[in-house]
């Protein structure tokens, strides 16, 4: 009788599994062509408006958008891992979906592969290496490493377990006989052009619709937490240079990638944890004075409650996982 | 697979079909307009005794566009207008000189001297510090009214990733380097309108120098169609110039 317990229920699990392998494989080969259909492989790399279109469709995705986990991991594969939690950026999913995604263009050749409990959908990508510096979400080119990264990468790897996605890695192999536009670093990570702020992508005019009415809110309260910050040294290290070796970083020096990091700013300085003890810096962790820490909290609160209400009217509030 | 599996992966697909279809798109990304203007950048490259640096490359970093100084020091470069730019200067056996970021209104001509130090002497500087790979950063203090002093001045560096050698908070204190009065266009020893820090961490652009004691004009500031924004990067190996101004 027991055995019998344990066949049938080893069959449920088995049965359960099975299913949920199907779903995710199922919602892989829906994200495949719904990539294809958004953001087709035969554009120039330099078709920004391509590229806008690109990204307009990536964010209204609804099966894209309902997938991706909040906050979203995105980075390099190390090895053949599809491990998330190493050498990885924190985002917010819409910012990710319509900024990074859309600097890549989705061949039809993909494959899905079962491993284990996760569903790894291979798209083939060509990367947008050719617009305007301002189109990309920072300055790739800071480091020759990362450029090449982008420039020459053939696949990105999409990750989902149970029905969700909760990040993407870049494919460590690359084809390095693909173009390559050379750009210097100026070691600015924000600048004008022509008298526009840049990147012009790290916006929240980019990011949100123009009839959103708490963008302004938004933008207020981000650029009073990052002049907040400057003192505590935040941005040092919240830098996409990574100064502080973090696995799994948050960009604060742009309005867009800082709305990834909004809940954890706000429990980190309750918690007092940061700056941490660790940095460059050498001091003790976190902010002795409690009110210049008070302050500080008050911002990143601001910043919060302006960047939940903003995403929360584009429908891309999430409760983060 | 069973039917019930099938009937089940139907019905998932089914449900994921309309996932490809679009919400309601309240607007669409835009590339925003970006002009062509142009304005020109003219001034002089001079070592620290004011003689001419002939044939130095004054270049600007994130284009490549660039000039060369005549045998005056004296040079003309056509740049994009309001567009952040960091000009280098190098020429041979001297240590690259940064003239950190600013803009220039449309049709104007902007007017800066760049000094540089020979690589022996930049060594000597990058030698006094604990941090070999960190760069130099000269401040130059200007008074934007011709009467303000920044005599009892503090200058801060944020992040504070850097050493102040020598700011106008050492009244009395010697320069541990008096040659970079020299560096500093304007700067007179013992005149507290310099400083300058060492082993700055490079590749920050979110630096930011603070005078406090006197009052700073905040950035971004224009002078004669051009802007400071007043944030500025760092490179290994190189001497950066940042202006302050104060009332």
């Amino acid at each position: 009788m027991k055995s019998t317990y344990t066949l049938a229920l080893i069959a449920l699990t088995a049965a359960c599994e099975s299913k949920a392998a199907d779903h995710d494989a199922a919602l892989a080969l829906a994200i495949a062509k719904g990539l294809v259909e958004a953001c087709p492989a035969d554009r120039s790399p330099a078709d920004e408006a391509a590229r806008n279109d690109c990204a307009d469709k990536l964010t209204n995705f609804v099966g894209l958008r309902n997938a991706m986990r909040e906050p979203f991991i995105w980075g390099g594969q190390v090895g053949n891992s599809y491990e998330l939690d190493k050498k990885t950026n924190k985002f917010n999913a819409r910012v990710w979906r319509r900024m990074y995604l859309s600097t890549f263009m989705f061949g039809s050749d993909y494959t899905i592969e079962q491993i284990g409990d996760t569903t790894v959908l291979h798209m083939p990508v060509r990367f947008r290496g050719a617009m305007s510096t301002g189109a990309y979400p920072y300055p790739f080119w800071h480091s020759e490493k990362k450029w090449d990264a982008y420039n020459y990468a053939t696949t990105i790897h999409f990750v989902i377990q149970n029905g969700a996605m909760p990040g993407a890695l870049r494919a460590g192999e690359q084809d390095k006989t693909r173009p390559r536009v050379a750009h210097t670093w100026d070691g600015l990570w924000r600048w004008q052009q022509a008298g526009v702020p840049m990147p012009y992508v790290s916006l929240y005019d980019y990011l949100l619709s123009k009839d959103n009415p708490y963008a302004a809110q938004l933008n207020e309260s981000y650029r009073a937490l990052e002049a907040g910050m400057r003192p505590h040294n935040c941005q040092a290290c919240h830098a996409p240079d990574n100064q502080g070796e973090s696995d799994k970083l948050e960009f604060f020096v742009y309005p867009n990638q800082a709305l990834g990091g909004r809940h954890d700013i706000v429990s980190q300085v309750m918690e007092n944890i940061m700056p941490p003890e660790d940095n460059t810096l050498h001091l003790p962790a976190g902010i002795a004075d409690p009110s210049e820490r008070d302050l500080l909290l008050r911002l990143a609160r601001d910043f919060e409650v302006a960047g939940d209400e903003a995403l929360a009217w584009e429908g891309d509030n999430k409760v983060q996982l | 697979m069973s039917n019930s599996h099938r009937i089940a992966g139907f019905l998932v697909l089914a449900s994921l079909a309309g996932c490809a279809d679009e919400i309601e798109s309240h607007t669409a990304p835009e590339t925003p307009t970006i002009g062509s203007d142009r304005a020109t950048v003219t001034g002089h490259v001079m070592d620290p005794n004011g003689a001419p640096v002939a044939g130095a490359t004054v270049t600007v970093r994130a284009s490549g566009e660039h000039a060369t100084a005549d045998r005056t020091g004296a040079f003309t470069l056509d740049v994009p207008a309001s567009t952040t730019l960091t000009l280098s200067a190098t020429a041979p056996n001297m240590a690259p000189t940064l003239l950190q970021q600013f803009l220039v209104s449309p049709g104007a001509t902007a007017s800066v001297d760049i000094p540089v130090v020979t690589a022996d002497h930049f060594k000597s500087l990058v030698a006094m510090g604990a941090n070999p790979s960190g760069g130099v950063v000269a401040v130059a203090l200007r008074s934007l009214s011709g009467t303000g002093s920044a005599a009892g001045g503090t200058v801060t560096l944020t992040p504070d990733l850097g050493r102040m050698m020598y700011a106008p908070t050492s009244v009395g204190m010697a320069d541990p380097d008096p040659a970079m009065a020299a560096v500093v266009p304007g700067a007179a020893p013992g005149a507290e309108s310099y400083a300058w820090a060492l082993g700055v961490q490079p590749h920050v652009s979110i630096m930011q120098l603070a005078l406090h004691g006197v009052s700073q004009v905040e950035p971004p500031y224009a002078i004669d169609e051009v802007i400071w924004p007043g944030t500025f990067t760092v490179d290994a190996g190189a001497l950066t110039l940042v202006t302050l101004f104060t009332k």
